[in-house]
């Protein structure tokens, strides 16, 4: 109960995040266009936040009976968020997705659901944004069969390479 | 259980059988995989004088390639169409000119841009008609094409599970999924994520270990530099031709465009670390 928890602490985290970025850029655009009306409350609480939108039981993973032994912090598995914000023009939503493996996220993506154009567009910015960058882990750390890479050199050609190293540096 | 690993066509064979084979069986299967290698190596290898490709940069005429080849010629020139002829064979001068030649001089000389297929190549299997001699490099598919020409030997020797791998490029067939990692372009002691691999061919490529001067192994006919937007590509498809002659393809052409003509899931790193994938790339990435 107490990953659960903490599982979805996580992603409440970061969809208030993401609130907060998109409701900033909401912000900045009424201010750019000297429109009226902004908007005060551009962070939401965790509840509010998530509204009757919680993360629905059955789009949590199974549990593992058997937690890895460690100090495991979050259950693997894939959560889900939609996040409520009112833009300046009114409430929005987004959807965000985590999937954590051994406390790492592994995937993380954001699905615009946005209604207004002007939303769309900061939405879309946002999602572009999102794209997350690979990072990697050590081939130990990992239990594999194969690598696939960009194929082992020939030997004629790292020989070639070490000729040239060593006469660049003659 | 049986693992062949040998050295073959500059690369790591590893051959995973899962099945127990005789020790004549094995020998006798081992022997028909070497001589199958032998083989294409004589038609296909530019590293080699005697080879079939090094007379045709000699001579034009009329020559006869080894009974397997249509697959693979035919592939080609459909890559080749879609690519708008950036994924050619005919890239052969290109690369020795920019030193990548049989002694890896790895010096570029002046490069110049390749002829095109119709100018050059007439295929009526089994006869290629060389109007011009011309240097005829098969190294964007011709590898993915041995894995699947040893594939058929292991199947005609009644082998249904097994893993063909050359250097990281690999066909698995059988109940069990492999796990692969796909190796980090930017360090080779890394993998950014891991694929779950079953009755389908993998191929990768990455311009990260053969780089030399302003090159690495992949340049392109029209630019006549190595692309640079694309750090790594893999590649999930039926056959290891189709697989590896793409990994080539997308390093010149957008994914959408091979899409309409060839069936395959995909993944591309870029050079600041974020990717593009299809959906069905079943990867498990390791991401921030």
């Amino acid at each position: 109960m107490e990953e659960q928890k903490k599982s979805s602490a996580l992603i409440w985290a970061v969809v208030v995040v993401v609130i907060a970025l998109l409701a900033y850029g909401g912000y900045k655009y009424t201010r750019k266009e000297t429109v009226v009306t902004t908007n005060e409350d551009v962070v939401i609480p965790p509840s509010e936040v998530l509204g009757g939108d919680n993360p629905d039981p059955d789009e949590l993973p199974v549990q593992d009976p058997q937690p890895a032994a460690g100090s495991s912090q979050f259950k693997d598995g894939t959560y889900t968020a939609t996040g409520n914000y009112n833009s300046p023009g009114g409430a929005e939503q987004i959807k965000i997705t985590l999937t954590i493996k051994d406390d790492v996220v592994t995937k993380a993506t954001a699905v615009s659901i946005a209604t207004r154009p002007e939303t769309k567009n900061f939405q879309g910015q946002f999602v572009a944004g999102f794209a997350a960058q690979v990072v990697g882990k050590k081939i130990g750390e990992v239990s594999l069969s194969k690598v696939s890479g960009s194929s082992l050199t020939p030997k004629g050609f790292n020989d070639a390479v070490r000729q040239i190293r060593i006469e660049s540096k003659a | 259980m049986t693992k062949f690993e040998f050295e073959a066509i500059g690369t790591h064979w590893v051959i995973d059988i899962d099945k127990e084979l005789s020790s004549e069986e094995e020998s006798s299967l081992l022997r028909k995989i070497r001589g199958r290698i032998a083989e294409f190596d004589f038609a296909y290898s530019r590293f080699r004088d005697d080879s079939i490709v090094s007379k045709m940069s000699r001579e034009a005429g009329e020559f006869t390639l080894p009974r397997d080849a249509d697959k693979m010629i035919t592939l080609y020139k459909e890559m080749y169409d879609t690519t708008e002829g950036l994924v050619t064979p005919l890239i052969g001068q290109v690369l020795v000119d920019s030193g990548y030649d049989a002694n890896y001089s790895l010096v570029p000389k002046t490069l110049s841009k390749p002829p095109l297929w119709d100018e050059v190549i007439e295929w009526k299997n089994p006869t290629l008609n060389l109007k011009i001699p011309a240097l005829l490099d098969f190294g964007a598919g011709g590898k993915g094409y041995l894995i699947d020409l040893i594939s058929e030997i292991l199947e005609e020797n009644r082998v249904h599970s097994y893993c063909v791998d050359a250097g990281g490029d690999m066909k698995q067939k059988g109940a069990k999924a492999l796990k692969v990692g796909l190796e980090h372009p930017n360090d080779s002691e890394m993998v950014i994520g891991t694929i779950e691999l079953k009755n389908e061919s993998l191929c990768g490529s990455a311009g990260n270990r053969r780089k030399w001067a302003d090159f690495h192994h992949i340049i392109s006919p029209e630019t006549l530099s190595s692309p640079k937007e694309i750090l790594a590509v893999w590649v999930l498809a039926k056959t290891t031709l189709l697989a590896d002659l793409l990994t080539t393809g997308l390093f010149f052409t957008p994914a959408e465009k091979l899409l309409k003509h060839f069936e395959f899931e995909y993944m591309i790193v870029k050079p600041d670390l974020s990717f593009d994938k299809s959906e069905n790339f079943n990867v498990e990435l390791f991401i921030q």
